[in-house]
């Protein structure tokens, strides 16, 4: 293939000169998404082989697991199921009779989000993304916000057709309005890059405390509101001080993820009811 | 063969074992850096830097990377085996793994470092040059596997 060796070097400059490119091009633009979007696609069906060790390891762990125990899980599981049932029933209920309320007070009624369960196939690191078996071909779009069964997780950053990839609330990079469940106190929660949130210049005559609450407000109209974030784990205030922070627990089980709820937000669809105008800081 | 050990690269680094400790994940090599390194010498005129390169676009989706960064490594690592091939080809075992684990420190310094300068929000990996530890031990296992359907291409 080689005709000598400066045909080779003069191959080596071009690709590097189109590498430097292109990654150029990718950070100033979005030129880059779609081939992008079409090369994951064709090369996505390896996150889910890549994850068949993991999945071996399981199923071993599974088979060698004594009857009992499975036969225990199962009547747990079956318990759970009838409890959120009951729940469920309730939660129907409280739904409906917020509607009406709502129309009362001629306010909109919140879109229902549909949720899609997807599968964690695989993560990366610096900067962390987790990547998640559902994609375009699943209506999964750049923005949707992704939580697990305890609480919110992140949002979608990047789709092929077959896989997505989520940045996580605890990035660094991540920023998301929340609420005090207590008293409607509004915050931004970003992360701290680890396994935190911190809320950032807080007034600090904010009347925040430990073990408070957050969940989204939906100021912004990004994340749908009303899903648990976290709790407030500590309130540190420097004395003399105008500006205090917050850090707050994620309430969504980051580090054990197996399964995942994608809110389908239908597009173009207005997530934000108004907000209360006096929802500025204030105790 | 070689689109095949490519794919199986893509896979192991892609592979995420949750339970090893932290220092095996800093050993772990750049996977196609060692690929393209081995069939480089073992057949020169079935590998090319453009198709190193192009193959780079497939590890930067899977692994999150931006478009281009994993090519610029794959490129340099089979330009200096194709250059240096005839001598690289006489070399033991062990002196082309010595060899491989200098350059794929090197490398994986260069690329940390360009991905530290592309996106802004990623941390310089201090610990890159570990990766070059890895390559080197990984080397001979990867020559052992592939000696035999590697030796169909020298005896065409």
């Amino acid at each position: 293939m080689f005709a000598s060796a400066t045909g080779t070097g003069r191959a080596l400059t071009a690709v590097l000169l189109a590498s430097c490119l292109a990654m150029l091009i990718g950070r100033q633009s979005s030129l880059l998404e779609h081939p992008r979007q079409v090369l994951w696609t064709i090369a996505a069906p390896l996150h889910s082989a890549a994850q068949l060790p993991n999945e071996a390891a399981e199923i071993a762990r599974r088979a060698f697991a004594k009857h009992a125990d499975v036969r225990r899980e199962n009547a747990a599981l079956r318990r759970e199921l009838v409890e959120l049932r009951g729940m469920l029933t309730r939660h129907d209920a409280v739904l409906r009779e917020n509607a009406r309320l709502r129309e009362l007070y001629e306010s909109r009624a919140r879109a229902r989000e549909d949720m899609l369960v997807a599968e964690l196939v695989g993560m990366s690191e610096n900067p962390v993304r987790i990547t998640i078996d559902k994609g375009l071909l699943r209506e999964v779009r750049v923005g949707h916000a992704v939580t697990d069964s305890q609480g919110l997780l992140g949002q979608v950053v990047e789709t092929s057709a077959l896989t997505s990839r989520v940045l996580l609330i605890t990035d660094s990079s991540h920023s998301v309005p929340v609420r005090v469940l207590r008293n409607d106190v509004y915050a931004i929660a970003a992360g701290d890059g680890e396994d935190g949130l911190v809320l950032k210049n807080i007034p600090s005559t904010l009347d925040v405390r430990q073990g408070d609450r957050l969940v989204t407000s939906g100021l912004g109209g990004r994340f749908p509101p009303g899903y648990p974030v976290g709790e407030v784990t500590a309130f540190v205030q420097a004395p003399g001080e105008l500006f205090a922070t917050a850090t707050a627990r994620p309430t969504a089980a980051i580090d054990r993820l197996r399964q995942v709820l994608v809110v389908l937000t239908p597009q173009g669809e207005e997530l934000v009811e108004t907000a209360p105008s006096d929802a500025g800081p204030g105790t | 063969m070689i689109g095949l050990s490519v794919i199986a690269a893509m896979l192991l680094a892609l592979l995420r074992l949750p339970e090893a400790p932290e220092w095996l994940g800093w050993l772990c090599p750049d996977w196609g850096v060692v690929i393209f390194f081995f069939w480089t010498i073992a057949a020169p005129t079935r590998t090319g830097v453009v198709s190193a390169w192009l193959a780079g676009f497939f590890f930067d989706v899977l692994l999150a990377h931006p478009l281009g960064l994993n090519g610029v490594g794959f490129a340099i690592v089979t330009y200096l085996a194709a250059r240096f091939q005839p001598r690289l080809a006489m070399y033991t075992l062990s002196g082309q793994a010595a060899l491989l684990g200098v350059v794929a420190a090197a490398l994986a310094l260069l690329k940390t470092g360009l991905h530290f300068v592309v996106v802004a929000e990623t941390d310089f990996a201090w610990t890159a040059p570990l990766a070059g530890v890895g390559a080197m031990l990984t080397y001979p296992l990867l020559r052992l596997l592939l000696h035999a359907p590697a030796t169909r291409y020298v005896r065409p």
